[in-house]
């Protein structure tokens, strides 16, 4: 997957104007960037490896406020917003209630401005998130895959999204002589960036999407419809996902899920994650660092738990 | 020779002065008949607006034949030659906005723009009837006329 390439297709979705600015950035700049910031009447901005950076009037990236930055319009915003839906705002009613819109290349852009019953009006702000595919990105994890869950915890950005898309495609793909079936519950689009039912993301050979809000919901649909052997889903955080997950269990289908954590030891401070690892559901923690150093530790459950203070 | 020089020329005229009434009858005709069509096509886009939810270059590109409407990058140009300016101008408002609000809005807009068409469609078939036998007729005096000057 060509970096390049990924923030080139993410600008379809920004006015002219400041596409001219961005589509010349250096090539370093743009692999680096994983977000597009656009908000009325303030600067562009984006987000390199998790810091805001800056472009001014000359094209240029700079780390800190100056008078010639590039600013937004509200036009520009709204603009923006219409591109983002491909003038095609009723198409992405359901989405934008739920304040994303999901792009054709796989990637997704956050919207805010006035929530109204129908969706939004007068957007404010739009952040075009970057999709990052690697493949191989998760060659460890996949081969230490025993039939139990799999938990992938760390803080924002560092990557457990793209690391689940790649374990499922690997186990998918039978990259280690097991084929198996994973239904993926996507409940933004982010896994699979599916479109229309086109998934622009690798996810393997025997993988079944399913694009649902409700991901506790969304997994039982899949566990009773598509006979699955995994069940794989993004952000697990609420007691009723948890409880979905143990229901997988019950029924014999592992579960490979994400979760948000500071460092390694939030994993027993928070409640869901750590009933998750006292239930037994999960027998292999991956523990993504911050997105700077990118380290990933991989943990069997046993291990953590006789670490664990708790 | 002269005579019958004469004799044609008069018969050419008269048949051009009267072909050219025919046809701006037939515009007439033609505009109410576009209409008509901008109507239907317009209703199709309302209901696949609410049951298909493809997104508005997929619709307009299915929906619409070439000679009426037309992408061409990010914009629709309208293609037929018949519609006036007042019909141009109501399907141009439409078409500026379509696809920015929510699917309630849509439907409204292009229920209040088939209203508009038909208004612009009923007041077409009162000119056609008004002014068709007008045309043809003052065509063909037209034409006696310009033959009994020329000869």
């Amino acid at each position: 997957m060509n970096y390049n390439t990924q923030f080139d297709s993410a600008l379809y979705g920004v006015p002219d104007r400041i596409r001219r600015y961005l589509q010349f950035l250096p090539e370093e700049l743009k692999t680096r960037t994983e977000e597009i910031r656009l908000r009325a009447g303030l600067p562009v901005t984006l987000t390199v490896s998790g810091h805001p950076v800056f472009i001014n009037n000359r094209g240029a990236a700079c780390d800190f406020i100056t008078r010639d930055l590039i600013i937004s319009e509200q036009a520009e915003v709204n603009e923006a917003f219409l591109l983002l839906c491909k003038n095609s705002v009723y198409a992405h009613t359901e989405e934008i209630k739920n304040g994303y819109i999901i792009m054709n290349s796989g990637h997704r852009a956050g919207v805010c401005g006035r929530v109204v019953k129908e969706g939004m009006k007068d957007i404010s702000s739009v952040n075009i998130r970057i999709a990052r595919e690697v493949i191989g990105c998760a060659n460890t994890l996949a081969e230490r895959f025993d039939g139990g869950g799999i938990l992938i915890a760390g803080p924002p950005g560092s990557g457990k999204t793209t690391m689940l898309r790649d374990t499922v495609r690997q186990l998918s793909d039978g990259i280690f002589d097991r084929f198996l079936r994973v239904a993926v519950i996507d409940s933004r689009g982010e896994l699979s960036g599916s479109c229309k039912g086109q998934s622009v993301n690798n996810l393997g050979a025997n993988t079944d999407v399913l694009l649902i809000e409700d991901k506790a919901k969304g997994a039982m649909m899949a566990l009773r419809t598509m006979f699955p052997d995994i069940i794989a889903f993004d952000e697990i955080g609420t007691a009723v996902e948890l409880e979905s997950v143990s229901d997988c269990f019950n029924a014999g289908v592992a579960v490979i899920t994400t979760a948000h954590i500071g460092d390694k030891s939030d994993l027993f401070r928070r409640s869901v994650t750590s009933a998750l690892l006292k239930s037994g559901i999960i027998s292999t923690v991956a523990v993504l660092s911050d997105r700077v150093s990118g380290q990933v530790e991989i943990y069997d459950i046993g291990e953590l738990l006789s670490d664990s203070p708790f | 020779v002269i005579v019958l020089f004469k004799f044609t020329g008069a018969i050419l005229i008269t048949l051009s002065c009267t072909y050219m009434g025919f046809l701006a009858a037939l515009r007439l005709k033609n505009r109410e008949k576009s209409l008509a069509e901008y109507e239907g096509l317009i209703l199709e886009l309302k209901n696949r607006i609410i049951y298909d939810g493809r997104e508005i270059a997929g619709l307009i590109a299915m929906i619409f034949p070439k000679d009426k409407l037309m992408l061409s990058g990010s914009d629709i140009e309208i293609t037929d030659r018949f519609i006036n300016g007042q019909d141009r101008r109501i399907l141009e408002e439409f078409l500026l906005k379509l696809g920015t609000t929510e699917e309630a809005g849509e439907t409204d807009r292009a229920q209040l723009c088939i209203e508009q068409l038909r208004i612009q469609r009923q007041k077409a078939t009162l000119d056609y009837r008004e002014k068709s036998n007008l045309y043809k007729t003052l065509g063909l005096c037209l034409g006696i006329f310009g033959s009994i000057i020329f000869i």
